[in-house]
């Protein structure tokens, strides 16, 4: 296996050869242009004293011709003369003509030799013999044209050649200086010209230097590119040689998957061949059948996530497949590389971790394993503990039949003493009880109403403290916009309920104030639920506030604790519930203080969401005036009084006249002299039990057509539903509340399903395992893909129910894919009743199971959303 | 081009001519008179200042060696002169004579069909003997520095008034 060849264009950059020839031709091309320089330079010189010698030569002529003129005209002057003489008229016509001719000659030869000498730099006495020169030529100029051929043209002529004999010396002198003067200024030029072609030779030699420093420059960076180009080498062997070796396997592909390059661990680890690879699409090679979708959308992403910025995805867990066919785990590592303007690579880095896998999967199971002894172990403690109760609160009730009897002082008090051992007895189990769920509860996220359930708690613990005179009252204040909150109802009400209780228990009499505050909700919906237990107590040692939450801390008023009793376990209890929610919990409290709890709890504003009927542990519980305004009689049995008063007050609420047993052998007495229309019987009393009860009174006697439900607390850890007993018609589960209680006496239902708007947790785990494959920003984003795929496709149903179909089905694959249980099955209905029918009308059932699909999935959604902004981690646990 | 002067309308202009027609105190008092003799082998013609206008005329600006400053000359070309006389395709050289008996000879390869010409005007007007006149042959020496040469200052004769074939 190799590296393919370099690309073109680098190849281009980099190839050295070419370098010292091209030195040498340019510095061969500099030597002919300074030979073509100095060559044009001297012909140009020598062209411009040819031109300057002409001109010379020329001016030089015409000084000369201006003597020669002068002699022409004295010449034609002395014939004249002589033809005035001695000639005829003809002669002398012809001899003044010539004169004149003569003249005009000179006269025009003296404007060519003052143009010719013309210049600003004449000296004075030069300008000033031709400005005299000047005057004599138009002196003469006004005697020529003033000959005409009579008489006295002789003298005419005398006087001419006199005055212009006079002008002998004075062009004589013109002549030599006009000379003189020409032959200076021909040498001044020279010089000038001398000057400026070595000035120019000069800036040639500076040009040619900067020349050949520009061409060592340029030899200098040919250099430094060829020794970059071997560190390139260098560094591409070393990374070729990191490739090759590595055990790590590494393919390189392009941005549709295919595969450019791979590197021998890649051949060992997927047990292709390179040629099996190359070439070849990771689809066609190494992505298993089933996970062929999920790497569509993850190609899909890459394509939709534009030009520009690199991006690292994983390490992820993936599945993988070897060319034998095996699918094997794997730990892969994406990178999204830009390699240019319009190249994106994808750089792939694989591990096998099969290894790993299965030693992680053995960890797991033992870890079930442990897990397994443990809820055995609690299962047996729960069990223990409920039984323990039973006996218990026969226990208390022979108690307090055996004080009605007259005793003595001293039996009396010992009644007492084992009144309180036992009602100690009691708490302890119920403490334990408690301490088991608040543990191992994994509870998930619903809708509810933090309101409606303190105020059943208080109204709950107003009824067992009234006995001491304790007052509880509940102030709710803040804006709440609506009654549904998400969040975790059980363990609110575990919190709320261990506060109250324990100030219930440590100020007996006194006065407890309950504090509901809803902040208002923030840009998420977050809502921070405030809540109080405020008692005028005894109050905890400041300094062993830090303490109270450990669990068996009894410490806390040692002279308290035998008053009390408990485990110890109420705050720590609450600390654990608080930080299932997320919370926080302080406490204020000193000696003769009061105490002062205060748990902060986030929730997330579920608007438009009903809260699910029941909440928690709590038993819900309104006060309320029995009255039987209806007829109907109901029994309430159960050996627990409270129990039994707080099921008697529901179905007082509910319309009910209520009667009351406390044991099974009382229930049946009863049962047998009055018609009751339903009899709610606890399964475990002491003496005669629920069931055997319910058998004898439905055997005969007054309320044999009477519907009997049994009561049973249902340990949930247990989780087992036996189901009726023969002679009871159904079973209600404590805990319920007066929904519950209702909707089972009225469709016979047992209790609906508190979740209703929770996913289910296999949903939650496929969403979650969308999440961590993606990472999550790009999961989120395919979520709300998905659900907007969904609102398309319900919103294609009215649009064009024909095209209805094919929307629904990408949108279907989406939400399988992503983890949309539901909202797949109801998309995959409506594609299929789609493509069976058109027509809008039979759809729209489908579109209604669609619809609340996807405001399920919205649901599911904004929890995540919520969950992973405020508490990354809860969606891992 | 058709010739303006015919061989046979020259001789008789010739035979009306005043002995001393070109003798007379100012050239351009008589337009009438000859101005420039031509002979070309055995053709041979007159112009008088007239008949050179009648030529098509060609006027460049220019300075030169023997005036001042930028001076605009005027006048028929050497050669559309040359033409007008009707014999210059056998004429290798002419050579050209002026008032003072000055005289150059030029190859008649040298002459163009825009230069030299036989210039009769100077700034518009005709000009006299005493101003170089009234015939320059001129060169643009402004305009091509092939001009600015010996030669071409040899040949630029002023006070023209014979050309003759060699």
């Amino acid at each position: 296996m190799s590296l393919p060849e370099p690309m073109g264009p680098i190849e281009g950059i980099f190839s050295p050869p070419v370098r010292s020839i091209a030195a040498r031709v340019l510095t061969a091309l500099l030597l002919a242009f300074a030979v073509i320089l100095i060559g044009t330079a001297i012909k140009l010189y020598h062209n411009i004293d040819a031109v300057r010698a002409a001109e010379s030569d020329n001016k030089v002529w015409n000084i000369v011709q201006f003597e020669v003129d002068y002699r022409d005209l004295m010449i034609a002057s002395l014939q004249a003369q002589a033809a005035a003489q001695t000639g005829t008229d003809t002669t002398i016509a012809a001899g003044v003509a010539r004169l004149r001719l003569e003249f005009d000659i000179f006269y025009s030869r003296i404007n060519a030799l003052f143009a010719t000498l013309h210049s600003s730099a004449l000296a004075p006495e030069f300008a000033a013999e031709m400005a005299q020169l000047d005057t004599a030529r138009t002196a003469l100029a006004t005697q020529v044209d003033a000959l005409s051929l009579g008489p006295e043209i002789g003298a005419s002529l005398s006087g001419f050649h006199a005055q212009a004999s006079a002008l002998n010396a004075l062009v004589r002198r013109l002549s030599v200086d006009a000379l003189q003067l020409l032959i200076i200024r021909t040498e001044d030029a020279r010089l000038q010209e001398r000057q400026l072609l070595a000035a120019m030779f000069g800036a040639s030699i500076a040009l040619i230097l900067l020349t050949i420093v520009s061409v060592a420059l340029s030899i200098r960076l040919g250099r430094n590119h060829a020794a970059a180009q071997v560190r390139i080498e260098r560094s591409t062997a070393l990374a070729k040689a990191a490739f090759e070796s590595a055990v790590t396997a590494m393919l390189i592909c392009d941005a549709d998957g295919r595969i450019l390059l791979t590197n021998p661990a890649a051949s060992e680890i997927f047990g292709h061949s390179d040629a099996d690879l190359h070439g070849h699409s990771l689809h066609e090679t190494l992505i298993p059948q089933e996970r062929l979708a999920e790497y569509r959308r993850f190609l899909r992403f890459i394509r939709a996530s534009g030009e520009g910025g690199d991006a690292t995805i994983g390490p992820v867990q993936v599945s993988a497949q070897r060319a034998s066919g095996e699918v094997f785990p794997a730990a892969v590592l994406v990178r999204i590389t830009q390699l240019d303007a319009d190249q994106r690579l994808i750089l792939v880095f694989a591990q096998d971790i099969s290894e790993q896998v299965e030693y992680e999967t053995r960890l797991q199971d033992a870890a079930d394993e442990a897990r397994r002894y443990a809820t055995a172990q609690r299962r047996f403690l729960a069990t223990m503990s409920h039984e323990l109760r039973t006996p218990l609160h026969g226990l208390r009730a022979a108690l307090d039949l055996l004080k009605r009897q007259s005793l003595s002082i001293s039996a009396r008090k010992l009644v007492e003493i084992a009144q309180q051992s036992c009602t100690h007895a009691l708490q302890q189990t119920d403490s334990a009880l408690d301490a088991i769920r608040a543990t191992h509860e994994n509870e998930a996220i619903v809708v509810f109403d933090p309101v409606r359930i303190t105020d059943d708690l208080t109204a709950e613990m107003s009824l067992i403290g009234q006995d001491d005179g304790t007052r509880i009252s509940l102030e709710v204040g803040g804006t709440r916009h609506g009654n549904g909150f998400l969040g975790r109802p059980r363990a609110f009400g575990r919190a709320m309920g261990n506060l109250i209780a324990n100030a219930t228990k440590y100020a007996p009499g006194g006065q407890i104030i309950v504090k509901l505050d809803f902040a208002p909700p923030d840009a998420a919906g977050q809502v921070m639920l405030r809540a109080e237990v405020i008692d005028d107590g005894p109050g905890i040692p400041a300094e062993r506030l830090d303490r109270i939450f450990e669990p068996f801390n009894h410490d806390l008023l040692p002279e308290q604790k035998h008053e009390s009793g408990g485990f110890g376990l109420g705050l720590s209890i609450v600390k654990q519930a608080v930080a299932v929610m997320g919370g926080d919990i302080a406490v204020q409290s000193d000696l003769g203080q009061g105490c002062h709890v205060v748990i902060t709890v986030p929730l997330i504003h579920a608007a438009g969401m009903r809260a699910a009927p029941v909440a928690a542990d709590a038993l819900p519980l309104r006060p309320a005036p029995m009255t039987g305004q209806t007829g109907r009689v109901a029994l309430v049995v159960d050996d627990a009084r409270v129990n039994c008063a707080l099921v008697a007050q529901m179905l007082g609420e509910l319309g009910y006249e209520v009667d009351t047993a406390f044991s099974g052998q009382d229930a049946v007495a009863r049962a047998a002299n009055k018609a009751y229309e339903l009899i709610l019987m606890d399964f475990y009393m002491p003496g005669l039990t629920g069931p055997e009860a319910a058998a004898r009174i439905k055997l005969a006697g007054a309320s044999a057509q009477a519907t009997i439900i049994g009561i049973t607390a249902r340990v949930d850890l247990m989780g087992s539903d036996a189901g009726a007993p023969p002679d009871m018609d159904r079973v209600l589960f404590k805990p319920f509340g007066l929904a519950e209680l209702e909707a089972c006496l009225k469709h016979g239902a047992t209790q609906p399903a508190a979740a209703d708007f929770s996913p289910s947790s296999d949903e939650m785990a496929l969403l979650r395992a969308t999440l961590e494959m993606c990472g999550d920003a790009l999961g989120m984003a395919l979520l709300h893909d998905t659900l907007g795929l969904a609102a398309q496709a319900l919103a294609e149903i009215t649009q064009d129910p024909a095209g209805c179909a094919e929307i629904a089905h990408r949108a279907a694959g989406a939400a399988m894919m992503a983890g949309f249980h539901d909202l797949g099955c109801a998309l995959r209905a409506l594609e299929q009743a789609a493509r069976a029918q058109s027509d809008a009308g039979a759809l729209a059932p489908f579109g209604d199971r669609l619809a609340s699909a996807t405001e399920k999935a919205q649901a599911t959604l904004v929890q995540i959303e919520a969950m992973q902004k405020h508490h990354p981690t809860a969606l891992v646990s | 081009m058709k010739p303006v002067v015919t061989r046979r309308s020259l001789v008789s202009m010739m035979a009306s001519l005043p002995a001393f027609a070109l003798i007379g105190q100012n050239v351009r008092a008589d337009a009438d008179a000859a101005i420039l003799s031509v002979r070309l082998n055995d053709a041979e013609a007159q112009f008088t200042d007239a008949t050179l206008s009648d030529l098509p005329q060609v006027s460049f600006s220019t300075t030169t060696l023997w005036t001042q400053g930028q001076i605009s000359f005027a006048g028929p070309t050497l050669q559309s002169v040359l033409e007008a006389t009707g014999a210059m395709q056998d004429v290798a050289a002419i050579r050209l004579t002026a008032l003072n008996d000055y005289s150059v000879t030029m190859e008649t390869a040298l002459i163009g069909p825009n230069a030299p010409i036989v210039a009769n005007r100077i700034d518009g007007a005709p000009f006299s003997v005493r101003d170089k006149g009234p015939l320059w042959i001129m060169f643009p020496f402004d305009l091509d520095i092939r001009y600015r040469s010996e030669t071409f200052y040899a040949l630029s004769i002023w006070q023209l008034s014979h050309i003759e074939s060699v």
